[in-house]
């Protein structure tokens, strides 16, 4: 079975992105959010493997969701995606229990490699 | 990576709708210097275009949003007091950015730097700069600071390649005098470890890297110490460094640290046991010295991503964004044709079975009915998709407002309402630039200066409202302004002098309005000229009739004036009248439809060269659509009646004659091939129900190609108005008899026997003068004509089939 992913970035078109690159690569996409309050539905939902979180995000930001996410579902496999810059906002984030972290702009092998290494 | 179109368009999709987003929020902002939500908010989306743009490579859009970010991210942290003129560079700034996303969906090129706004940016930001980053500037000595992340960069990189050696050989000593110490304090205890954990070169934070590194390790024991020092007070400046040192005291297999050090941009992880020292610094610095230098594929990247960028094709964005609902009922739609499309399978079977005629009857009309109303709602979904808020083009308006204000020292305010109503895609690209000239009309002419108002006794804002309507299935867009209103006197002086109107007096209101529709009317008085724009309202007034709309002025002397645009809200779904000529199909929009009649073909004339038709007391041009298929002039009749049908396109109108009417229809209009393109008077196809194709016309274009070629023929039309004249001379001198039937019976006459004569002499006659006069000099009497017209009724039901476009169906 392959891994199910749900994506949760405010723009539409890191999503798409991220989701072509994903997919091509053998990774099931099970849904997308545009903010971080439809992140949190949304994995308590769909329970993906992986949720790609992005940090600026409207209505709750990518932090506020991840620990949601994980009051929800400790284990969840939690990927911040971050800009240059929010390194204090990272290291929060490592703190509450992230699994990694991808830095925009970011190559698609990061992304991949972080998903790979985020699932073993 | 890849760059495909289809991300640029995404991209520049979504950047568009950021940069509408900030323009709107610095609007906000200008009201209320320290809102912290709006900040907030501009923060937000100036660092998501700045993400967007690095990730696809346009740098320039990506520095100038990075500038701005920063700008706002100090506003966020109170180190920067906002000005007007800050505000206003940094609307400069934003104006860069629209204008690069321009250029970029035209032409895929992303223009160079404004370097004059760029280093005001700069300015700005290093002078509040708060004093730690300064006096840390200092320190450092690195002549950079933390906020220019791509200097940084930069440096970072030359530091790589040039003095490496130096500086990180230095570095790894200290460490080396570190270990030492460590090692002296923990003697032999063999679960004393000491971690080095290498951080690929590229990566952008290397520090949280090794943090998270450190996170994990942390429960796999206890972390005695590190170097450099995870202080979280520490930022990325003191992290260039690829190298970070852990000593940890920890039982777990050097397997299971490996493991939780598996984690991206990891590039290496050594492990030691605290015994060999020596040989740790060695390594350490070997594998510094190997660091493997990757530039020069980064390099090949771009110029890849340049390559691909300059061979992409000139596109305009074509995208629409759908709501997954409609998606859904659309997929919804599609399987329930699914489940019937196998009704039909079965249909076949029943017909090849014995089953009784009227039950396989009774199943296929059920399937059929189905078939049309799941036909139906795919239709309706598929319209629907095409539709979006209205917003999208009003959001721009208050910036555009903003600034021709300022440039005109008035104050005003600009009230939208309406903004999620929904009109097709393709109108709402059209409409935009015709709304935003009737707003710069309005507030740089339609409102008042301030003292002006003053004395008037009008509040010293003005105000200009945009409001958006469904009515119908039309939607109906107004700009109001609570100016001065037109000044109607001067329209008509205009008028006069440009011999528009002959009479002074006699001019309705509603003529005098239309006049500003005309072209180069009045383009020195105050009344329709634009600041510098070089468009008149009569480009307004051709976009809209393009559309198919229409546009009208409510004007109220100092109460103000209002245009009001209705337009339709959809284009593809068309309402044509379906005509053959020449054996093809052709569409011709109901809207563009003045009338339509059959008519005896000896009605044709010839004016000069020119075919020319008279029909109900006007005179037309005369288009043979077989000709505009170069089929030539071909024409059929049986009985010596042709179908014509009469056009218009703004006030000129031209008659088409036909061979058959086949009836009123809606079609979807697809547009044509590339490969069809250069086909005039076409703008698209339509599927017929039996799978054959119409060519739809392009009435506006048609006609007006037509005048530019024969303008000659529209002006002997014109000039010899005098025809008219006798025409209408002609028919009033019957009393009782309505033009129409004045003008069918004088056509009848001229078919008729007894007026052979007549007929004879208008073959005869060159021009169309002597045939009026001699029309007017036959001796047509009333009674004469009074039996001519029962003649005519009775023939009317079964030669001449007056067709109003209503009958039609």
């Amino acid at each position: 079975m392959s891994v199910r992913i749900l994506l949760a970035d405010d723009l539409s078109f890191m999503r798409m992105m991220q989701k072509e690159m994903l997919t091509k690569h053998g990774y099931e996409i099970v849904g997308e959010a545009a903010d971080g309050v439809e992140a949190v539905k949304k994995y308590q939902e769909l329970k993906p493997d992986i949720i790609v979180l992005d940090i600026t995000m409207p209505y709750m930001n990518g932090l506020e969701a991840m620990e949601k996410i994980l009051d929800f579902d400790s284990n969840a496999r939690i990927i911040i995606c971050s800009a240059l810059g929010q390194q204090q906002l990272i290291i929060e984030a490592i703190k509450s229990g992230v699994k990694d972290f991808i830095v925009k702009p970011f190559k698609p092998e990061r992304m991949l490699s972080s998903i790979k290494k985020a699932l073993s | 990576m890849e760059i495909e179109e289809k991300y640029k368009k995404a991209f520049l999709e979504e950047a568009f709708e950021i940069i509408e987003k900030m323009n709107n929020s610095l609007l906000e902002l200008e009201n209320d210097f320290d809102n912290e939500e709006t900040i907030n908010e501009l923060f937000r989306y100036t660092h998501s275009l700045k993400s967007e743009a690095g990730l696809i490579g346009f740098n320039n859009i990506a520095d100038m949003s990075h500038k701005l970010e920063d700008l706002f991210d100090l506003k966020r942290n109170n180190s920067l007091e906002l000005t007007t003129d800050i505000l206003n560079m940094i609307f400069l700034g934003f104006d860069y950015i629209s204008e690069a996303l321009q250029v970029i969906s035209d032409s895929w090129e992303e223009p160079p730097m404004n370097k004059e706004i760029e280093n005001s940016l700069k300015e700005i930001l290093e002078e509040a700069m708060p004093s730690k980053d300064k006096k840390k500037k200092k320190d450092s000595n690195k002549g950079e600071t933390k906020k220019f992340a791509k200097e940084k960069k930069e440096i970072e990189k030359s530091k790589d390649e040039t003095q490496l050696t130096l500086s990180d050989l230095e570095n790894f000593f200290e460490l080396n005098e570190l270990q030492k110490a460590d090692i002296d304090s923990t003697s032999e205890d063999y679960s004393l470890l000491i971690i080095n954990i290498e951080v690929m070169k590229e990566s952008p934070m290397k520090f949280p890297r090794a943090f998270l590194v450190k996170t994990n390790l942390s429960g796999l024991g206890e972390i005695l110490t590190e170097n450099p020092s995870f202080d979280q007070d520490n930022d990325d400046d003191d992290y260039q460094s690829c190298n970070f040192l852990l000593r940890i005291k920890s039982d777990y297999s050097e397997k299971d640290i490996k493991d939780a050090c598996n984690i991206d941009e990891i590039t290496d992880v050594i492990i030691k046991r605290v015994q060999l020292k020596e040989e740790t610094v060695e390594e350490i610095v070997e594998r510094a010295k190997n660091l493997p230098v990757d530039e020069e594929s980064k390099k090949q990247e771009h110029l890849d991503i340049k390559r691909k960028s300059s061979t992409s094709k000139k596109r305009k964005l074509t995208t629409v964004r759908v709501e997954l609902d409609k998606l859904e009922s659309m997929g919804r739609s599609v399987s329930e044709l699914i489940i019937n499309r196998s009704k039909f399978t079965k249909l076949i079977e029943y017909i090849k079975s014995d089953m009784p005629r009227s039950e396989i009857l009774n199943y296929f009309e059920e399937a059929e009915n189905e078939l049309f109303r799941i036909t139906d709602e795919v239709q309706n979904t598929v319209s629907q998709l095409r539709m979006i808020p209205i917003g999208t083009v009003f959001n721009k308006f208050p910036r555009v407002v903003r600034d021709i204000a300022q440039k005109v020292n008035k104050e005003i305010e600009l009230v939208i309402s309406g903004d999620d109503t929904e009109i097709d895609k393709t109108i709402i690209e059209e409409i935009q630039d015709p709304i935003t000239h009737i707003i710069r009309n309005s507030v740089d002419h339609g409102i008042e200066s301030p003292d002006a108002r003053k004395e008037l006794g009008k509040p010293i804002k003005g105000r200009v409202s945009l409001i958006a309507y469904h009515e119908g299935s039309s939607i109906v867009i107004e700009v109001s302004d609570d100016g001065k209103g037109l000044n109607l006197e001067r329209i008509r002086e205009k008028a006069y002098e440009q011999g528009l109107i002959t009479d002074y007096e006699q001019v309705t209101e509603d003529q005098l309005k239309n006049f500003m529709f005309k072209p180069g009317f009045s383009t020195k008085g105050e009344v329709t000229s634009l600041s510098g724009r070089g468009v008149g309202l009569d480009v307004v007034k051709e976009k809209v009739d393009k559309l198919r709309g229409k546009i009208e002025i409510q004007t109220e002397k100092n109460l103000g004036t209002t245009f009001r645009f209705t337009l339709p809200l959809s284009l593809s779904v068309q309402k044509v009248l379906l005509v053959k000529s020449a054996d093809n199909y052709f569409s011709i929009p109901i809207y563009t439809i003045e009338n339509t009649d059959r008519v005896p073909l000896s009605s044709l004339e010839k004016l000069d060269d020119y075919d020319i038709i008279r029909h109900k007391g006007e005179i037309y041009s005369v288009i043979y659509l077989s000709d505009l298929v170069n089929q030539g002039k071909d024409i059929k009749t049986e009985d010596g009646l042709v179908y014509i049908v009469i056009v218009k396109f703004q006030s000129k109108k031209v008659c088409l004659l036909i061979d058959e009417l086949k009836g009123e229809q809606d079609i979807v209009l697809n547009p044509l091939d590339d490969l069809f393109e250069q086909v005039d008077g076409v703008s698209g196809v339509g599927i017929l129900g039996d799978a054959s194709i119409s060519l739809v016309l392009n009435v506006s274009e048609i006609v007006r190609e037509y005048i530019e070629e024969n303008a000659k023929v529209f002006n002997l039309i014109s000039q010899n108005s005098d025809i008219k004249k006798v025409h209408d001379n002609l028919i009033s001198s019957y009393e009782g008899v309505s033009k129409n039937e004045l003008n069918n019976a004088s056509n009848k006459k001229i078919e008729n026997n007894e007026s052979k004569q007549i007929n004879e002499n208008i073959n005869d006659a060159n021009n169309i003068m002597e045939f009026a006069e001699k029309i007017q000099n036959s001796n047509i009497d009333k009674d004469e004509l009074k039996e001519n017209e029962m003649i005519d009724t009775k023939k009317e039901s079964q030669d001449i089939e007056e067709i109003s476009i209503n009958d039609l169906s």
